[in-house]
């Protein structure tokens, strides 16, 4: 019983700014090659039905509110992922005018994933922890 | 009578099964390994185990009266009853499904129950004259008197009716150029958006029902001969599979006149030739 548990992690992906590399090797995990539906990983776009909240990029003015809301409509228990350098840490935009804050000022973030752009196997990696993770949360549950 | 039973009780298992089907050979088609055959379980039971959310009462009561239908239409179908009455308790399930979608103020929900009963108008019709055919060939809308010391195939007197029920069924599906009511880049979920946790697992187990059924209805045209009307549900579900795979969403228009301009014709010359010869 404990084996089925987290087998179905469903995601919400949502891009915070940036310049879309990010988005663009988190979805190239979905494509045959690298194939994370075979994990049960589906990219819902739904934050209701969603289990793991990935964002990408700095978090702007306009975007801050959003990713509030978003994380607040996800049901118990719930994981979020902070994929790629500008999302962890600014990277290279940091100081630019539109940019306001880190990710974990706002809402808690469990698993970083570092990389400009990160890497599909990263983020497979990140993904793979973020699920142990939610685990023990529904455990715990 | 215990065979009846037994049908009703491994309908949600088989359901469960396709469902995993479904996943694991549209995968492949993809050239993907694809998830586990088990999959839709393991999402029910994570669905279970969310913490509860809703948006109010009133969708909750309209989810799990869609449920009660669709297990009605399952129970209905397999005690061998009238088949217009269970083309009623299949409309009216999804006919709640449409008024859940309608019972909140979200956009996507709303535009999703309004696709979804564009799809309801446009096999519903087509439906109701395949049942009416069958009647007229038969004598009788019983399921029972239909399947009673049968010695050829239904198929043989309803050939086009059997084609035109393949448009509802690809129709039915849910899956592209017909995904229209849920479509993901489109409307979120459909009238599915606003559902979480174990109030969207209603809609995941009503699937389990829904399936089964329709693919069943292609049984009962080869009835005397079980394993050749098992083959061709079969065909039927891949080659649903296979459309799935290979196009593009359509609009509701497209969808109407697809349904209107192929199967009604279909259904209509059936029905002549029956009156007729």
């Amino acid at each position: 019983m404990s084996k089925a548990l987290a087998r179905s992690p469903w995601f919400l992906h949502y891009d915070a700014g940036g310049c879309n590399g990010c988005d663009i090797e988190l979805l190239a995990c979905l494509t045959p090659r690298y194939d994370i539906e075979r994990f049960g990983i589906v990219n819902k776009g739904n934050p209701k039905l969603a289990d793991i909240l990935l964002v990408v990029g700095p978090i702007t003015r306009k975007s801050k509110p959003v990713i509030e809301n978003l994380y607040g409509q996800m049901p118990e228990p719930k994981v979020v992922v902070a994929v790629g350098s500008c999302c962890v840490e600014r990277g290279i935009f940091d100081g630019c005018y539109g940019v306001d804050c880190l990710l974990d000022e706002i809402i808690p973030v469990d698993v970083y994933i570092p990389g400009c752009a990160a890497r599909p196997g990263t983020i497979i990696e990140g993904i793979k922890k973020a699920i142990d993770l939610w685990r023990t949360r529904i455990e715990g549950h | 009578m215990i065979l009846n039973i037994v049908l009703i009780l491994i309908t949600p298992l088989i359901g469960l099964l396709l469902m995993g089907l479904d996943r694991k050979i549209s995968a492949r088609m993809q050239n993907r390994k694809g998830p586990p055959l088990a999959q839709p379980l393991y999402d029910l039971i994570k669905l279970f185990s969310k913490k509860e959310a809703y948006v109010n009462t009133s969708t909750i009561v309209f989810a799990l009266t869609h449920l009660m239908f669709m297990v009605a239409t399952v129970v209905l179908f397999f005690l061998l009853q009238d088949l217009i009455v269970i083309f009623f308790t299949l409309t009216l399930s999804i006919f709640f499904l449409i008024l859940g979608g309608f019972s909140t103020r979200s956009p996507y929900s709303y535009l999703g129950s309004h696709r979804e009963l564009m799809q309801l108008l446009a096999i519903e019709t087509l439906f109701l004259m395949i049942i009416v055919t069958i009647g007229v060939a038969e004598g009788s809308f019983s399921l029972e008197h239909v399947l009673a010391e049968r010695t050829y195939p239904l198929f043989f007197t309803l050939p086009l009716s059997f084609a035109a029920l393949f448009l509802v069924v690809i129709v039915k599906m849910g899956k592209p150029p017909f995904d229209i009511p849920s479509a993901h880049s489109e409307v979120v979920q459909g009238p599915y958006t606003e559902y979480s946790g174990r109030w969207y697992a209603i809609f995941q187990i009503s699937k389990m029902f829904e399936v089964p059924f329709f693919l069943a209805i292609f049984v009962v045209f080869f009835m005397p001969f079980l394993l050749v009307g098992l083959i061709v549900a079969a065909f039927v579900f891949f080659l649903s599979l296979l459309v799935g795979n290979t196009t593009s969403r359509t609009t509701y228009k497209g969808m109407l006149k697809f349904t209107y301009l192929y199967g009604i014709p279909l259904v209509l010359v059936n029905l002549a030739g029956l009156i007729l010869l």
